[in-house]
């Protein structure tokens, strides 16, 4: 038949022809800011905020726009879950923002992928000598700094005092107690409220939590080459915790975990009343405080005192960084400072994202915080004035690590592995997915 | 069949055809018919055009090393090398199948079932099959995994409702064992799909087959097994090719419900979702690109096997 005949040779031409005209095409990942044709600067900031957050960035971007004329600034927000595939898409498209958020985590791999701005260049534009200098270091990769910390924080443990108030139960000295004495102490609540509260839920395949465990006893999680630090013992320790810790009523049920973060302060176990206690980034302190009525307070993990050293330290709680392909590098590096070194960023903002790393501009906004922000930053401060061996910066494959963790803790969590084999898994896994990404 | 008496009158609705899947005319000059198959044809059409680049794309990173900020180099087949000795493919391909092979049968049965209860001239039809077939429509959606996962949370409706009964009901969402359930479940709800179908399918079927039938003395098994399901099976193949086709690459599903990472331990780790992970939060696109070729294979395999089995079961009255 003449006619489908003509129709198929035309499809099948059409198809090889595109097919071997765009084999081999490259990617040019050039920055997305725009300039208008009178010169106007727009810079884009991408970050993970629900609408309150997004609403008191805006408003330091506001300010930011007054003291520069010239450049405006847009946000482009998403919930955290979705934040990754969405810097990572913008930049397949060659159009990354100028400026971003990233986790100290993610350092290692967008800096091996040049995909970032090296900062030192523009000291210029940044003055790096006003800000805490070991969390810089802390944060340099190569020597070069590529990302500027966006505050000081640490983890801690939000208690709800109110229950405990109601069931007459006191809270241990934070400083000191050991992991039996937390265990013992949650496992209190949950058997006087008869089962109607628990204890504590703590995230057990979290990272921050099992890297303090790990340099309680005198190791790391990863080494400062970027291999794995942890021995198989601690990490069976660890687990034989999760089995001990779910089994006998210290925790409240696995099923209660948000595993998605989707959930608010109000709808999380902690802020509706099911659990006492729970592992925050401290710096979060404040929206559980609100939810709970002025009545959270923050403490330290268990086993500082019991193991070999003590486990905490202050890390970043996010970093600023920019793309390296940026069309306003200068731009970018100036919006960076400001929101570093400039106490009118901190509106509406304040402590949110850490204590600022520039201690005049803390100390200035420490007397305008809340009762909440307050005790975060005290925390913050008592635990900067001890003396806490440096954290390393997680080496790129960190993430599937982090994955890694989340899915073992889960398999223990519900009894589908013993804590020995999770260990022996971790181990080799871990090590693999390190040497993997390389 | 041929002894049923073809007198009977057809009512207005029997005389539109089964789609059939094969195509069984032979004609030796484009009629009517065959022109207007062809401008149907034509927005998918175009729609490939535009396509097609992206698919030679996807295919030449296949072979490259390709991490989204770089420009991709090429490594040959190391991609699929290294496809085939990863373990979590194997996982990611359990978790698929096991869904495929629960999700697409149980659907199945019962959007036939909910035909065929339809079909005995149930007053306000229109309404019914509305009701039934939206939730396929937004079964898929976004908003609706998020609606069913906390329906099914711990607390949720579900365990509420158990919980009347005196029964204590697992993690529906968080629980390794119970996650894909809850995720089965969601896909059989939207079985209005292929109800709809078979609807019309049943309805294509004389009534004066089943009457003869009874009057031979057929119970309502016998006349199920030898006047519906041949009749039928044109259109049970067509649901079963296009539902198997569905379930091997589910993704959003499994993304929202898991928050994107194929918890809760990797029980609701699609084989898409894997390729999605591998591709856009490892910076590992020419692995996620491999993976993507190796599942058409693989799914156009599958729906080779259809075929060819097709022929012991599927029966076309012409």
């Amino acid at each position: 038949m003449k006619t489908t005949t003509t129709i198929r040779i035309a499809a099948v031409s059409s198809v090889a022809l595109a097919a071997t005209a765009i084999t081999g095409c490259a990617v040019n990942p050039a920055g997305s800011g725009g300039t208008d044709a009178d010169g106007e600067v727009t810079l884009t900031v991408m970050a993970w905020a629900n609408a309150e957050e997004a609403a008191n960035y805006e408003a330091a971007f506001d300010v930011f726009k007054e003291k520069n004329p010239g450049v405006t600034v847009s946000l482009e927000y998403s919930d955290v879950g979705s934040y990754f595939d969405k810097l990572n898409t913008k930049y397949a498209a060659g159009s990354p923002p100028d400026v971003m958020f990233l986790v100290g985590r993610n350092l290692g791999e967008y800096t091996a992928r040049d995909a970032l701005l090296n900062l030192d260049d523009y000291a210029e534009q940044i003055d790096f000598d006003a800000m805490d200098q070991s969390l810089l270091e802390a944060n340099r990769v190569n020597g070069n700094t590529y990302a500027v910390p966006t505050g000081a924080g640490a983890v801690g443990i939000a208690v709800n005092t109110a229950i405990l108030d109601e069931y007459g139960i006191a809270l241990p000295d934070d400083k000191t107690w050991t992991w039996d004495d937390f265990a013992e102490w949650s496992r209190s609540i949950t058997e006087a409220s008869g089962g109607e509260v628990y204890g504590s839920m703590l995230n057990m395949g979290w990272p921050p939590i099992v890297t303090t465990f790990a340099r309680q006893q005198g190791e790391d999680l990863y080494t400062q080459d970027g291999e794995l630090a942890v021995s198989e013992k601690t990490m069976q320790a660890w687990f034989e915790k999760v089995v001990d810790y779910n089994e006998s009523g210290v925790f409240a049920p696995a099923e209660l975990a948000d595993d998605t973060g989707a959930f608010s302060a109000e709808q999380s176990p902690l802020g509706s009343g099911k659990i006492a206690a729970t592992m925050v980034p401290a710096n979060q302190l404040s929206s559980y405080d609100e939810v709970l009525d002025g009545k959270a307070v923050l403490v330290r993990l268990p086993g500082e005192t019991e193991g070999e050293r003590p486990g905490m330290s202050v890390t970043p709680v996010l970093v600023w960084a920019a793309a390296a392909g940026s069309a306003h590098p200068e731009e970018a590096a100036s919006l960076i400072d400001f929101l570093t070194n400039d106490v009118d960023s901190y509106v509406g903002r304040e402590a949110f994202l850490g204590v600022p790393i520039n201690t005049e501009v803390a100390k200035e906004l420490g007397e305008t915080l809340g009762s909440a922000d307050q005790q975060f930053v005290e925390y913050v401060a008592d635990l900067s004035a001890e003396e806490h061996d440096p954290l390393y910066l997680e080496p790129a494959g960190a993430s599937v690590v982090s994955d890694l963790l989340a899915t073992i803790t889960t398999e223990v969590t519900f009894g589908r592995t013993s804590p020995e084999d999770a260990a022996k898994n971790f181990m080799t896994q871990a090590a693999d997915a390190l040497a993997q990404a390389g | 069949m041929s002894t049923v008496a073809p007198a009977i009158e057809r009512t207005a609705e029997e005389t539109v055809p089964v789609p059939s899947v094969t195509g069984t005319r032979k004609r030796r000059r484009l009629d009517d018919d065959g022109i207007a198959g062809y401008l149907f044809l034509v927005p998918w059409f175009i729609g490939m055009l535009f396509t097609v680049i992206p698919f030679g794309v996807s295919l030449y990173l296949a072979f490259t090393d390709y991490n989204l900020l770089q420009v991709p180099n090429f490594t040959g087949f190391e991609n699929f090398i290294r496809l085939f000795e990863d373990p979590k493919i194997v996982k990611s391909a359990q978790v698929t199948l096991l869904y495929t092979v629960f999700a697409v049968p149980l659907g199945l049965v019962a959007a036939l079932g909910v035909a065929m209860l339809l079909n005995r001239g149930v007053r306000g039809l229109p309404i019914y099959r509305s009701v039934f077939y939206l939730p396929s429509l937004i079964g898929g959606s976004v908003a609706v995994v998020m609606l069913w996962r906390a329906i099914f949370g711990y607390e949720g409706i579900v365990n509420k409702a158990l919980a009347v009964f005196g029964i204590e009901g697992p993690g529906w969402v968080t629980d390794p064992d119970w996650s894909m359930v809850t995720l089965i479940t969601l896909s059989i709800w939207g079985f209005g799909g292929s109800m709809v179908i078979f609807l019309a399918g049943l309805r294509q079927i004389p009534r004066s087959y089943y009457e003869a039938a009874s009057i031979d003395g057929a119970g309502a098994w016998r006349q199920f097994r030898s006047i519906t399901a041949p009749l039928l099976s044109p259109v049970v193949f067509f649901n079963l090719v296009l539902g198997l086709i569905g379930s091997l690459q589910v993704f959003t599903q499994g993304y929202v419900f898991s928050g994107g990472s194929g918890g809760p331990a990797d029980s609701t780790l699609f084989y898409n979702l894997y390729l999605y992970q591998q591709g856009f939060q490892r910076f590992d696109m020419g692995y996620a690109s491999a993976m993507a070729w190796v599942m058409f294979v693989v799914i156009a395999a599958f729906t080779a096997l259809n075929f060819l089995v097709s022929k012991y079961w599927v029966f076309y009255d012409d």
